[in-house]
């Protein structure tokens, strides 16, 4: 038989692969198979040769274990002749920022061109968004929802919640948008079943059929700064909008007396699984307008934690208990929705009742204490001062609470703003290194705004850092390097404060991997274990030879780097995972929708970025989306 | 002065420190001729943790300046809309207290408490305040806003007269997708005992639909609603009711009567100008008309009497902007607020204005100006 197949070698050419021959030349070398395909195919399968060809590759795709791929492309290939299967048109739609009539044209001309219907048309699309968008699948709370109501087709609704437009009453100056959390949570549920049901079929429970599924959810909130887009009739509303979003983070079984995770977000820090909940074009300081919108979602959250979901998950009916950690706040916010007053507070710090004196005294040695139930209680002592206490010993009392919270948040450190904020901190440090505030620390204003200038200009030059208005996130990453620490330290003299300079940096770089890692006990073990030294010997650099800045002071992130971070990674298993990054990068979907997919009206649009967004997040259309991709790549779809 | 005894003048306040704070349904106090702020916007920050401050004028500008709370005091929230009448002492006749009851917290919350707040301390750079929660017991008035409260005195003895207002929906019947909506409370009189905290409620055959944003003028025994506007129907009724309390040595008895000559206006601010004179100023007609007109009501020993009066010359911004608010400053004053026209800028959120209705009595009021 071998005989039969021996490649024939014409002219002693290297033979090429057969994919990367011309059409022509594909034909040619298979045309043998071909004949007898084709006989095969008219003696047992009616002379359907693309069937038997398909079946083939497909079984060739198996045999190799590549399902997905093979699945992906059945699917594909079952819709609609060569077409794209309508989610392959949709996802393609949301990730190219195509507006519905801009796909419409492409649509049209594609149809017209080729004469084949490739893509397919808006109401395709339609359909098939209508089953990933909030509101479609039918599910039931056992005991019912307390102030929810038990209708479930609820899609997008007015983010205002019946909050009164009467002349008389209070001026309402947002346009909001939003989900009901519960059928968002539903929705995201079952955008991942294909996974969630993998999950369990790789932990062999897949015929596990009883008791809850429990799902932890990570929440986001974030003011967006200035979203302007001149635009749009309506009312006057502050160019500025907050999105409230979560992230599927894990879900576990009880499986005896272990619990089991079936489903692990691998990228907890993506836009792509950060899910919006919550649209609102508001200052997120202006309070009143914060609550007003964001009150019922957080009603509709304590209702969820008192109650489990039922939903039909691979066919059966299952149930589903939520865990919520509000950790995706950056510091501000968690202030402003907890109660405590605004950072620059003798409270330095969110998750201890340290004075800034007390942390500076006492850098490393600190419990995370604050709770919102207690932040409550103190809200409630601060109000009514039960002891009659003067204001600053009713203010030591209550360790600076004094106003009502009103979102329970996990007290965390957000990885991202500890970055930037360290980095500030540094950047301050290299401008007093510089002007040898060591030595002499009176120095005038005009000197320190020289040192800045010597030290922006020498980053420019040697390290191609532009200096910044404020520090981004980017310039922190490279500002904090041996590098720049290297360079820097060419502008000063002193080898020993070279030495002092280098070796906090240093310290610095070990640390920061630990609470930035989404894993940091398998990513980084032996930086994670070395922490509490590497943090008492930073702490003990601050208090020796930075005492000049760090007597009786210390900033809210060095407090929380230096004090926080092993018992939170204890409790959490890692700082940057629960981090509001994906939120963040949601930011410029924001921008993008807003300008490329929504309606030019102000009425509309946040509805429309909203959806779009929400489509964005969907695991099922990524999906989709990479096996075209993969297809494409493969040379196995052709784009128009 | 040649200006007629009944002219209004009309004076714009060219600057506000943290004008910001000033915003729809805040409060004024007025402490011997001295006006204090109450009811900030946001919760109040570090610089001025009481969320009251004393309005210091000079020469056309509004200084902003935190005042303090003695020992004894509780740090009530700031609250919008919230129920404010003054309550005069026995003995001395200036020193007096305010009542405040009800109102919407920075958390969009509702509160149902009841707050007496009295001038304890008043120097040239400080000034303190006593602020009390006064416990309720009986039939309890629910959480509302936009309602009035007065003081009626009846047989030597006083009590305290809530009427009206908006609430959320009852807790069992809220729903989140609606969770912001108000509805009328039920326009129940409820008699607070103002010495133990005991409150009653009567059911009144005359007052059948609720009622907020209205306004309510009181002296001796008898309390009198005036415009206001019920949610239930989306009006504005020219209602007039007479509320008459009497309290003899037994349980109390309140009775009404539907006078005629009522005005259809919501929002309306009334200040005292004399011991029987007051006047109307501001408010809505409608849901897109401001009431420009303004009235001079007397009220006479068992009677009232509501006349059209001049109104000051409305400045163009005034008479063009959609919405406008403002309080009574006391003694006849009242602050006047118009959105800026550019919400962004924080300086220009707000544009006030002092309308004085008693310019006749100018001597009084030297200590404001
Ligand atoms: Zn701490």
């Amino acid at each position: 038989d071998r005989e039969l197949y021996n490649p024939i070698n014409k002219g002693g050419r290297p033979r090429q692969h057969l994919l990367s021959l011309t059409r022509r030349a594909q034909k040619h070398r298979l045309r043998e198979l071909k004949r007898q395909v084709k006989a095969f195919a008219e003696k047992e399968e009616g002379g359907d040769i693309k069937a038997v060809c398909m079946t083939l590759f497909l079984l060739a795709l198996r045999a190799k274990n590549e399902h997905k791929q093979a699945d992906e492309l059945e699917a594909i290939m079952q819709g609609r002749g060569s077409g794209l299967h309508p989610a392959v048109c949709l996802a393609i739609r949301i990730n190219t920022f195509l507006s519905c009539s801009q796909y419409h044209k492409m649509y049209r001309t594609v149809k017209a061109v080729s004469g084949r219907q490739i893509f397919q048309p808006l109401h395709a699309l339609r359909t098939a968004e209508k089953a990933l968008l909030p509101g479609y699948h039918p599910f039931e709370w056992k005991p019912p929802l307390k102030n929810v109501s038990t209708n479930t087709e609820v899609g997008i609704i007015d983010g205002l919640s019946g909050l009164p437009l009467s002349i008389d009453d209070y001026p309402v100056d947002t346009i909001a948008k939003r989900f009901r959390y519960d059928t968002a949570l539903v929705s995201a549920l079952k955008d991942m079943e294909e996974e969630i049901l993998e999950g369990m079929k790789a932990k062999n429970l897949d015929d596990y059929l009883n008791g809850p599924f429990t799902v932890v959810i990570k929440e986001c909130c974030d003011g967006m700064g200035d979203v302007s887009e001149k635009h749009g009739s309506g009312p006057a509303v502050p160019e500025k909008a907050v999105r409230f979003s979560f992230t599927v983070m894990n879900i576990a079984i009880d499986h005896g007396n272990e619990r089991i995770r079936i489903f692990e977000e691998v990228k907890p820090n993506s836009e792509l699984c950060c899910k919006p909940l919550c649209l609102m074009l508001a200052d997120e300081s202006d309070h009143e307008t914060l609550t007003a919108i964001l009150s019922p979602l957080i009603a509709e959250r304590e209702a969820m934690k008192n109650s489990e979901l039922l939903l039909e998950m691979g066919g059966i009916l299952r149930t589903f208990k939520f865990i919520f950690r509000g950790t995706g706040y950056d510091e501000k916010l968690v202030r402003e929705v907890e109660g405590l007053e605004a950072s620059g507070s003798t409270y330095i710090c969110t998750l201890c009742d340290a004075t800034r004196l007390e942390a500076s005294q006492n850098l490393v040695f600190h419990s995370i204490t604050r709770s919102h139930a207690e932040n409550l209680e103190r809200y409630e002592i601060w109000r009514s001062n039960p002891y009659h206490e003067s204001v600053d010993e009713l203010r030591d009392r209550v360790k600076g609470v004094s106003a009502k919270p009103f979102i329970e948040t996990v007290p965390s450190i957000d990885a991202l703003h500890c970055d930037i904020g360290n980095a500030t901190e540094f950047y301050r440090i290299f401008q007093m290194e510089i002007g040898e505030v060591y030595k002499n620390p009176d120095a005038s204003k005009e000197e320190r705004k020289r040192w800045q200038l010597t030290l922006d200009k020498h980053l420019r030059k040697k390290m191609k850092l532009k200096p910044m208005m404020r520090m981004s996130g980017n310039f922190a990453r490279k500002l904090m390097s041996k590098e720049t620490v290297e360079a820097v330290c060419e502008l000063i003299k002193c080898e020993e404060r070279h030495e002092a300079l280098k070796e906090l940096m240093d310290l610095y770089l070990k640390m920061k991997p630990v609470w930035r890692s989404s894993c940091p006990a398998k990513e980084c073990p032996e930086l994670l274990c070395q922490y509490s030294y590497n943090s008492q010997r930073f702490a003990e650099l601050l208090s020796t030879k930075f005492k000049y800045r760090y007597e009786g002071k210390i900033t809210n992130y060095f407090h929380k780097t230096l004090a926080h971070v092993p018992e939170i990674i204890e409790r959490d298993g890692s700082i940057g995972a629960w981090a509001s990054e994906g939120n963040e990068s949601g930011n410029k979907l924001f921008r993008r929708f807003r300008k490329m997919n929504a309606r030019q009206s102000k009425f509309y649009e946040m509805e429309d970025v909203l959806k779009h967004h929400w489509l964005y997040t969907s695991k099922y259309l990524q999906k989709f989306m990479n096996a075209h991709k993969t297809l494409r790549s493969q040379g196995f779809v052709t784009d128009p | 002065m040649t200006q007629p005894a009944h002219a209004m003048s009309l004076q714009m306040v060219s600057a506000v420190s943290n004008s910001s704070l000033l915003q729809p349904g805040s409060s004024l106090l007025n402490f011997d001729g001295h006006v204090f702020f109450f009811g900030q916007k946001g919760w109040p920050k570090r610089s001025c943790p009481t969320g009251v401050f004393f309005l210091d004028m000079k020469q056309n500008e509004l200084k902003m300046k935190p005042a303090a709370f003695s020992r004894d005091s509780c740090y009530l929230p700031p609250l919008r809309y919230a129920a404010i009448c003054t309550l005069r002492g026995n003995g001395e006749s200036d020193k007096h207290q305010y009542i405040i009851h009800g109102g919407k917290t920075p958390n969009s919350d509702l509160s149902d408490k009841v707050y007496i707040m009295s001038m304890v301390n008043k120097t040239t750079k400080k000034t303190t305040f006593q602020c009390i929660e006064k416990d309720l017991d009986g039939d309890v008035p629910e959480a509302r806003y936009a309602h009035t409260i007065n003081v009626v005195h009846s047989r030597g003895k006083s009590t305290i007269v809530i009427f009206g207002g908006r609430s959320y929906i009852p807790l069992e019947q809220r729903t989140t997708e609606k969770w912001n909506s108000v509805v009328d409370c039920f326009p129940s009189v409820f008699l607070v005992d103002f010495e133990f905290g005991c409150c009653t409620s009567y059911i009144l055959p005359e007052l059948q639909d609720g009622l907020s944003f209205h306004v309510s003028v009181a002296r001796n025994d008898t309390v009198y609603i005036l415009g206001g506007h019920s949610l239930q129907n989306n009006t504005r009724p020219p209602s007039l009711y007479k509320l008459k309390v009497d309290l003899p040595l037994g349980s109390p008895a309140v009775t009404c009567s539907i006078l005629p000559g009522g005005i259809s206006v919501s929002s309306g601010i009334v200040t005292q100008t004399s011991d029987t004179e007051f006047v109307l100023v501001g408010g809505y007609e409608s849901d897109n008309q401001k009431r420009m007109l303004c009235n001079t009501i007397v009220l006479e020993d068992d009677k009232i009497e509501i006349v059209e009066r001049a109104s000051p010359d409305w400045t163009p911004d005034i008479k063009h902007c959609r919405m406008w608010f403002g309080c009574d400053m006391g003694k006849g004053s009242i602050l006047l607020g118009i959105p800026g026209a550019n919400k962004q800028l924080i300086s220009d959120a707000n544009y006030f204005y002092i309308l004085r209705c008693n310019t006749a009595e100018e001597d009084e009021e030297e200590e404001l100006t």
